[in-house]
């Protein structure tokens, strides 16, 4: 891992905003992600995935607080540090794939030119077909190969699963697993389907209207949760935050961040898959559970 | 990044030396039958217009459309130095041609009337040119920087041609004065527009 | 390096967590003499870029049958299985035990029927246990 136990967040939003024209689209958003870690981040549409990683790679800078990439702007001496992906998997169609990695070469100083060729070669992309003629799938393995390529420590992909079928989103996930065992990469990826990223993230940014609401480690946040059963009209005894509840005639259910033990024999105990402890938080948008990073 | 500035034009490319081999057809023609003589010659305020709407309108928003800009930008180096090959290698071509269309018209006239001497052609190209980029960075729509080019860099043309004449009757300047005064002043505003592009592109943020 | 010995295959479904069907897969390996002392368990890169998995997991497992005593890793090598966990092999056993479950099937037992005496064998529930 390349200096992956220093203590500098690879990414970090300190209270970052932005906004177009007069509508804030992020407010006050804190998080932040250690090195070598591959970090989901989730949310509706619309919610702002999107603008959060756009600061995160210096498409757009905040119009409050400040994002950071291994401590320093994502700009100038920094932008070889950040790849990025964008939804589409903007390239240029008219170019070849070989094209395209001697224009990776071209704009980046430490780019891995017979990775990247060789990296297509595995996975049996072309490399005389115009970008234009390639499979989704292929697009997006071009795409991505380009942003390993870079040698960047930081890669950030928006939604890359999306307009795949299963096998291609197979493929694309095992590439991007592969770059991050053999680099030590640092990934933030995005998706609005929470299901298709819990084999493979280990970090979670929670994003809905426009703030971050939910940040942390996926199996510390998890362990942390559960689901509470019991009768109705009565509440288990014990030291526990409810983030929802839903009430039937005979049983209340509460999704619960607990903080020790809750011990009431009338009151069964059901951890929580991942998926519903987001879904648990969507639902219940007031609570917000993102500790503000420690200032360095 | 020159290698991709100049693989993008690849296209445009071809299409000005078309436009060249075009023209040197018609100046052959115009030799070979002195009676048209002059035509050419006659086409050639059309040039500038050409430059702005094919070679300054598409640059930036191309980028923009298909959402490359999103590669280009995040790749190590600044938008500044992606931004200077792009506009340097539209600007050659369009000088290039610009050269060889005014070398074509003295072959076939033996002479240049004034308002093609000296620097005033190439002032006109990079003009029309850098218009065309400005409303490239500021539309970011191809179609509509186009229009914008098109109708802007006419518009100059038919105000150069009223601005030249009254200064003719009221100052009596030569016509090698006016064509140095209108040559500094085509490649000012040139200048002026490529910084505004260079402006939208580096200190505006992508939407 | 050598060859890859083991593949490891995941049931998203099973609820067990990731890491620790690595665990159980390598442990079953190593029960049935599929894994012995000195070899090498695949790389996590080999590991992820079959089953498009964080290759911090696969880590973890490995941490884990380390604690277990089960592998140990050799910087810049792998990790290598430490000892070995299968029995020798006792073919009269096999032979009488195949003997009971075609015995089994004959008398109209399924496979589920069979599993769930076996289970309850081990368990010491049978009715025989008493006076055995």
């Amino acid at each position: 891992m390349s200096d992956g136990m220093s203590g500098v967040p690879a990414f970090e939003a300190a209270g970052a905003g932005l906004r177009y024209g007069r509508t804030w689209v992020l407010r006050g958003c804190f998080a932040s992600v250690p090195q070598g870690r591959v970090a989901a981040l989730v949310g509706p549409n619309g919610a702002g995935k999107s603008s959060l990683m756009r600061l995160a790679v210096g498409l757009r800078r905040a119009d409050e607080g400040e994002v950071r990439v291994f401590g320093q702007p994502p700009r100038g001496a920094n932008l070889p540090r950040v790849a990025f992906v964008a939804q589409d998997k903007p390239l240029y169609p008219e170019l070849t794939v070989a094209e395209t990695i001697r224009a990776g070469a071209g704009l980046n100083p430490r780019f891995d030119v017979q990775g990247a060729r060789k990296r297509l070669d595995d996975l049996g992309v072309p490399q005389r077909k115009r970008i234009r003629q390639l499979s989704g799938g292929q697009r997006a393995q071009v795409a991505i190969t380009l942003a390993v390529a870079k040698r960047a420590d930081l890669v950030v992909l928006d939604e890359p699963l999306a307009n795949l079928d299963p096998l291609a989103r197979h493929e694309v996930m095992e590439g991007l697993m592969s770059a991050v065992a053999e680099r030590g990469l640092t990934v933030l990826l995005s998706s609005h389907v929470v299901a298709e990223l819990a084999e493979v993230c280990d970090h979670l940014i929670l994003v809905s209207r426009g703030r971050v609401q939910v940040a942390g480690d996926i199996e510390e946040l998890v362990s942390a949760h559960r689901l509470l059963v019991g009768p109705s009209g009565t509440t288990p005894a014990g030291s526990y935050d409810v983030i929802g509840r839903s009430d039937t005639e005979r049983q209340t259910t509460l999704l619960a961040r607990v903080r020790g033990p809750v011990h009431d024999p009338r009151w069964t105990t059901r951890e929580l898959s991942l998926e519903d402890m987001v879904l648990g938080y969507l639902r219940a948008p007031e609570a917000v559970l993102a500790p503000r990073p420690v200032a360095l | 990044m020159t290698w991709l500035a100049i693989r993008q034009h690849r296209v445009r490319v071809v299409s000005m030396a078309l436009l060249v081999v075009l023209w040197a057809g018609f100046v052959t023609v115009e030799r070979l039958y002195p009676g048209i003589r002059g035509i050419s010659a006659g086409l050639f305020p059309y040039l500038p217009l050409v430059m702005g709407v094919f070679l300054g309108a598409p640059l930036l928003s191309r980028e923009y459309e298909r959402g490359t800009h999103q590669f280009a930008w995040t790749q190590s180096i600044s938008r500044s130095r992606w931004l200077a090959p792009q506009l340097g290698t539209a600007a050659v071509l369009a000088l290039v041609t610009t050269g060889l269309v005014t070398a074509l018209i003295w072959w076939s006239l033996r002479a240049l009337p004034p308002e093609l001497t000296g620097a005033l052609p190439f002032t006109w190209t990079l003009f029309a040119l850098a218009l065309g980029a400005f409303w490239s960075a500021v539309t970011r729509r191809t179609t509509v920087a186009m229009g914008s080019a098109f109708f802007g860099v006419a518009a100059c043309q038919l105000m150069a041609e009223g601005l030249r004449n009254r200064a003719a009757r009221e100052f009596g300047w030569s016509p090698a004065t006016l064509g140095a005064v209108e040559a500094a002043i085509t490649a000012g505003l040139a200048g002026v527009l490529i910084a505004g592009a260079w402006w939208f592109v580096t200190r505006r943020d992508p939407g | 390096m050598g060859a890859t010995l083991i593949e490891f295959s995941l049931d998203k479904r099973s609820g067990v967590a990731t890491y620790m069907q690595i665990v159980q897969q390598v442990e079953q390996a190593m029960r049935l003499g599929r894994l012995t002392s000195g070899d090498r368990l695949p790389t996590a890169a080999e590991v992820v870029g079959r089953l498009a998995i964080n290759p911090n997991t696969v880590l973890r497992a490995y941490r884990e049958l380390e604690s277990r005593g089960l592998v140990e890793p050799r910087p810049g090598l792998g990790t290598f299985v430490r000892r070995s966990l299968a029995r020798p092999r006792d073919p009269a056993l096999e032979l009488r035990l195949a003997a009971w479950v075609r015995e089994a099937r004959s008398a109209g037992l399924g496979p589920d029927d069979i599993r769930a005496l076996v289970e309850s064998a081990l368990s010491g529930g049978l009715a025989g246990e008493a006076t055995a």
